[in-house]
């Protein structure tokens, strides 16, 4: 089975290494930490987070719901499902392949604005946190879309949802019941978890069960998603 | 020993009846084919025989596993076909095929082979969106092939083919069932069927409307029968005459002999059956 899921994980990340449209998502985050890092200078590290929560929206959820809205157009989700492979373990390995292209990218990001020598492991693990939580989001919208044209829109406006919530969150203190309430916004639980990991410390664990709350909670909807599309053949 | 076993499968979306329990058999190493209009259920039917629909009531069985119950053992089993390409149009061919012979635990060497029998060896480098139609329906048959199933379905396989990729199509479909491989195929093509398939079965608003082997229903439900243009006392007649009838061969005797026959036209083919048993439904929305 793990052979299996590898050599297909191996053929999928060339299909999506291929399209021009996905490695600009991948790379735009990159692009957009330097062009800010040339013009701001080092003022621009104090939106680390910012910036790392913005590529995991980009590369995780754009990445993501684009290449299974593209599944669903072109007929292969069909024949993926129709694979002896339980189709849980085909997405749990797409989801799990564009983890690590969004971890890339969170990297490059970083190396743009810090450099290579401001390495923590807490960062790393809130950067795997986010791009799991943001990758496996992105498969959902793909999956529960009725069309391309309806999931790109939704992506989109997930994504600047998600974003919004982040930059703003610091401006929110003097607003305790908005803040109580966005605080468990996914990108601003994202955003908390990548502060701490920059200066070094781990998140609390509110933060991180938080945030694991929310990876169950997209994990399930997929489980009632695939079974209502098995019922309806949607 | 049945490959496919249906008894009372229905599928019901919402108020509509997609398919009104349907009962039927297929044994091993047959070519069944599904006919129907537009709308009429046979993608439904396929859909639920292979696992990717649930169906609202009755049963399956397909190489011998339950479609709802062992549903992951039948994927083992079983190659399927779509009407349209469902390939990873920037991946190469042999790529498209590593990947779905990953999926089922297959060698580079068993890709290789699929690919040698479909004639897809030289194409194997190129990507799948510069193949034509018929290439890429190569390519998808080659796919359904790995690790030898043992049913093989194909919705509408020769749909925008040209002869000759409908020919080689035909051709290789012959070779699998006499290599013991059941086929179980949906089409439109009246004359594809007449001459593929042992069985067909007739779907008209999800129901059965007819079942037997392609001669069978021609000689039951429509009868043999010619239709003739002939000059009479002056006059021209034109009239079907049932084969079946006694006074027939006299008849005709007798009009050749004077060699008053201006047209003969056989009816009685399957696209006549098929017309007949559907009354001329046509595509519902």
């Amino acid at each position: 089975m793990i052979a299996a899921i590898a050599a297909i994980s191996l053929q999928w990340g060339k299909d999506i290494l291929r399209n021009v449209m996905l490695w600009l998502m991948l790379a735009l985050p990159t692009g957009i930490a330097w062009a800010v890092m040339q013009a701001q200078g080092a003022a621009s590290q104090e939106f680390g987070a910012i910036w790392l929560v913005f590529a995991q929206l980009m590369a995780g959820i754009m990445v993501a719901s684009g290449h299974w809205l593209e599944e669903r157009e072109q007929g292969t989700w069909q024949a993926l499902r129709l694979s002896p492979v339980p189709i849980g373990w085909l997405l749990f390995a797409q989801g799990a392949l564009i983890t690590l292209l969004t971890l890339i990218s969170e990297l490059l990001v970083f190396w743009v604005n810090h450099g290579v020598d401001r390495w923590s492991s807490p960062l790393v693990v809130s950067m795997l946190f986010g791009a799991a939580l943001a990758s496996f989001l992105g498969v959902l919208i793909g999956i529960a879309s009725r069309s391309a044209r309806a999931g790109n829109m939704l992506a989109t406006v997930v994504m600047m949802v998600l974003f919004l919530g982040a930059i703003t969150a610091p401006g929110l203190s003097g607003y305790p019941a908005l803040h109580a309430m966005l605080h468990w916004l996914p990108s601003i639980l994202a955003a908390a978890s990548l502060s701490a990991g920059l200066a070094g410390y781990y998140p609390p664990a509110s933060t991180n069960l938080a945030l694991a709350l929310w990876l169950l909670a997209v994990i399930v909807s997929l489980g009632i998603i695939l079974r209502r599309q098995y019922r309806l053949g949607s | 020993m049945s490959m496919i076993e249906v008894a009372g499968l229905r599928k019901e979306f919402g108020r509509a009846t997609a398919v009104a329990g349907i009962s039927f058999a297929v044994s091993e190493g047959e070519v069944f084919g599904l006919l129907g209009p537009n709308g009429a259920g046979k993608t439904t039917t396929v859909r639920m025989l292979t696992g990717l629909l649930q169906p609202t009531s009755g049963s399956a069985t397909v190489a011998g596993c339950d479609v709802r119950r062992q549903r992951q053992r039948m994927l083992s089993s079983i190659g399927v076909v779509f009407e349209l390409p469902a390939l990873y149009p920037r991946l190469s061919v042999e790529e498209n095929l590593r990947l779905s012979g990953s999926l089922r635990g297959l060698s580079r060497g068993d890709v290789l082979a699929a690919m040698e029998r479909l004639g897809l060896t030289e194409q194997r480098r190129r990507p799948v969106r510069s193949l034509s139609k018929g290439w890429r329906q190569r390519t998808m048959i080659a796919r359904a092939m790995l690790g030898q199933p043992k049913v093989l379905f194909l919705d509408e396989p020769t749909s925008g083919l040209d002869p000759n990729a409908t020919a080689f199509l035909h051709d290789l479909l012959r070779s699998l069932r006499d290599e013991g491989v059941t086929i179980f195929l949906t089409t439109h093509d009246m004359v594809e069927a007449a001459e593929l398939c042992d069985r067909v079965g007739i779907l008209s608003r999800g129901e059965l409307v007819a079942l037997d082997a392609p001669a069978a229903l021609v000689e039951r439900l429509q009868g043999r029968s010619i239709r003739l243009t002939w000059w009479e006392a002056g006059s021209l007649r034109e009239a079907s005459i049932p084969l079946a009838d006694p006074s027939t061969p006299a008849f005709l005797e007798e009009v050749l002999a004077q060699r008053r026959i201006l047209q003969i036209e056989t009816t009685g083919t399957l696209d006549d059956v098929y017309r007949n048993v559907t009354g001329g439904q046509e595509a519902r929305a």
